[in-house]
């Protein structure tokens, strides 16, 4: 299916800046129509019913329909699309496509965290961390070409998580101080022990393959109280991927990620010690309520001297996560400025204490 | 290209600020240090009653060659200058035994066997009227006729039969002197007395201008430049390695990102004192404990210290 005006048939699509449907062809705003619907009936009802409900996301993504067809709702074209393609754009007419079998039922998203920064937006981010970045070469600034850029919605699942961890450990404190000819060194032995109970909330793992787990890591943190709940017009315009597998595969991740959470916690809890031995240590994590969510990237591919170089703007947040090419003339000349100076402090430094 | 010049200053702003703070500290340094450095802290020797004006090496045992004897004397000529303390070395090879019984006979303490080479110094000292500032009073003061005197007498005698040697200290060396320096002073005479004599007679000057003045002897010990070197190099490939590949981005979640904000809760939290233990370690100090070793007076009334060792 796809939005089109009402006024002039172009294809509407949701608009970051504006927060709302606009027509780009017309301008006109909210003058959406749902053409080509294949969505249930029953979608709109009970929305809030809905999100509250416990789900489990236990489909296996694309397995029925291994390299399926879709017949776009504008001009009859019929594309390929993906395994876990929930929107994408027609081929023949460039109108964005939103596959409803993959919005609905199991793959519903509870959540979507709507676009915030737009195209344009994205773009002057990017080029202002090119600039920032001191090892950039200037003729990156200007050479480079755009190989392809869209928005993605990625889907990710939010886990809630119970955490109890217990620790037993053996504690040192170190006072020392002088007196008369003597340096005493007091060492004192503490046994340590610790229970705690931590909360969490929505920790988000990309259930998408494609989507790189460092690069997704590093595009966090989201804000979630823009979270809305689901809706297809949001995905008018850009691109979206189903999960690629049940919430169950990718729970692992999340417990790495409340593991390190707790540890860090337990860990500043003795953190007043000098020296800590472990003699037990132990988190048991429960898993909670599981929600399916759509989060926003801005992907960019650019092309420099034959290579490519990929760029991903958090949606919201404007996060930029991607590495740029290095220009070795001026690393050079900046670590022999590095080189230089750490000469002069050592000939200074040495010069002031006598001994050079 | 204005920019990235702009961005380079920008770039090493701090550091190149911190370089500046330490050139004018070191330009003040330095110039303090200079106005300190008028006082003379030298004097040529002001004694012009040595029987012998510029001899000080007088190996009557013969165990160095005339060559050694002329560039240890030079070797000792320019020690004097930055010790301000004669520096005397005599070799003997002849009994002691019935040496001047008569002087011994006035000493403040009992002349064992083992001291019999400190009798010799001692009135090798005197009679020759040794001394940097000026020839000892023999008063009993320690305040005059600063120097050292290494007697090494090769002759074996007394009941063990054995090679003595001493070092006699006079004025400000018998002052300046403790026993354990005296003691690795002689040490390092004896390291390689067996194997080098005139090894061990330089060996002797060097411990001896070490101990005296270790401030003197800091000043000549400057480290390498080349250290500095290889400092810049390090610092260079560290931060060219570093910045070899862009990071691709920072991390920005922390461990309290997604924890429930104050639903971290320890309902347990003990830390139980089990024991403790002391340890006391004893503080070197670097400043030697002066006040000389081996004081006595001399058949002649001078004040001497010293020390001796035998092999």
């Amino acid at each position: 299916m796809n939005y089109q005006c009402k006024n002039c048939g172009g294809n509407v699509v949701f608009n970051p800046k504006m927060k709302s449907m606009v027509c780009p062809y017309c301008d006109s705003t909210n003058s959406e129509d749902i053409k080509g619907s294949d969505i249930p009936s029953w979608y709109d009802i009970d929305r809030d019913a809905l999100a509250k409900e416990n789900r489990v996301y236990s489909m296996e993504a694309g397995a029925e329909d291994e390299k399926a067809t879709y017949v776009c709702a504008s001009c009859g074209g019929e594309t390929e699309i993906g395994k876990f393609t929930s929107a994408s754009r027609c081929p023949y007419c460039n109108n964005y496509l939103i596959i409803g079998k993959r919005i609905s039922d199991g793959y519903r998203p509870s959540m979507i965290l709507p676009f915030k920064i737009d195209k344009d937006g994205a773009v002057e981010l990017l080029e202002k961390e090119f600039k920032k970045r001191i090892f950039t070469p200037s003729s990156f600034l200007t050479e480079k070409s755009l190989k392809d850029m869209n928005g993605r919605y990625v889907p990710f699942f939010l886990y809630d998580y119970k955490v109890f961890s217990s620790f037993r450990g053996v504690g040192t404190k170190v006072r020392s101080w002088v007196s008369g000819d003597y340096r005493y060194t007091e060492t004192s032995y503490f046994q340590l022990e610790r229970e705690m109970k931590a909360v969490y909330d929505n920790i988000p793992v990309d259930a998408s393959i494609e989507m790189d787990d460092s690069v997704m890591d590093l595009m966090e943190p989201f804000a979630y109280s823009d979270l809305m709940s689901f809706e297809p017009k949001y995905l008018s315009g850009f691109f979206g991927e189903v999960y690629n597998a049940p919430a169950t595969a990718f729970q692992p991740r999340a417990e790495e990620k409340v593991k390190e959470s707790a540890e860090q916690l337990l860990r500043e809890s003795y953190s007043g010690f000098t020296g800590v031995v472990t003699e037990h240590k132990e988190h048991k994590c429960a898993a909670g309520r599981v929600d399916y969510a759509l989060l926003p990237v801005w992907v960019y591919a650019y092309n420099y001297r034959d290579k490519i170089y990929n760029f991903y703007v958090n949606g919201q947040t404007g996060k930029i996560v991607g590495r740029t090419p290095v220009s070795k003339p001026k690393l050079f000349v900046y670590g022999a400025t590095v080189g230089a100076i750490a000469y002069a402090a050592f000939v200074l430094i040495g010069l002031i204490a006598g001994v050079l | 290209m204005g920019q990235e010049v702009k961005k380079y200053f920008k770039h090493f702003m701090i550091p190149l600020i911190i370089i500046g703070v330490l050139a004018v500290i070191c330009v003040v340094v330095k110039y303090m240090d200079a106005s300190k450095s008028e006082e003379p802290y030298y004097y040529d020797s002001t004694n012009t009653e040595r029987v012998y004006p510029n001899q000080r090496v007088f190996d009557k045992a013969d165990m160095l060659t005339d060559a050694e004897e002329a560039s240890l004397e030079a070797y000792i000529a320019e020690k004097e200058k930055v010790t301000l303390t004669d520096i005397v070395i005599v070799t003997l090879n002849e009994p002691l035994e019935n040496y001047e019984v008569e002087y011994r006979s006035r000493y403040s303490i009992n002349v064992t066997p083992d001291k019999w080479v400190m009798v010799y110094a001692d009135k090798f000292w005197e009679d020759n009227k040794f001394g940097y500032d000026q020839p000892q009073v023999l008063d009993g003061s320690t305040y005059s006729g600063d120097g050292v005197i290494l007697v090494d007498n090769n002759y074996r005698e007394g009941p063990d039969n054995r090679i003595y040697t001493w070092l006699g200290t006079t004025g400000l060396a018998e002052t300046e002197l403790s026993s354990s320096e005296i003691d690795a002073i002689l040490d390092a005479f004896y390291d390689e007395v067996d194997y080098n004599y005139y090894q061990a007679c330089i060996d002797f000057v060097d411990k001896y201008v070490r101990t005296i003045c270790p401030e003197q002897y800091k000043s000549t010990n400057k480290m390498d430049l080349r250290y500095g070197l290889v400092i810049a190099a390090v610092a260079m490939i560290i931060y060219i390695a570093v910045n070899w590949k862009t990071k691709s981005g920072k991390v920005t979640v922390t461990a309290k990102t997604y924890l429930i904000s104050g639903s971290s809760l320890f309902p347990v939290s003990n830390d139980i004192f089990i024991r403790k233990s002391v340890s006391k370690t004893r503080i070197s100090s670097e400043s030697s404990v002066g006040g000389g070793g081996g004081h006595h007076t001399s058949g002649g009334g001078g004040s001497h210290g010293g020390g001796g060792h035998s092999r």
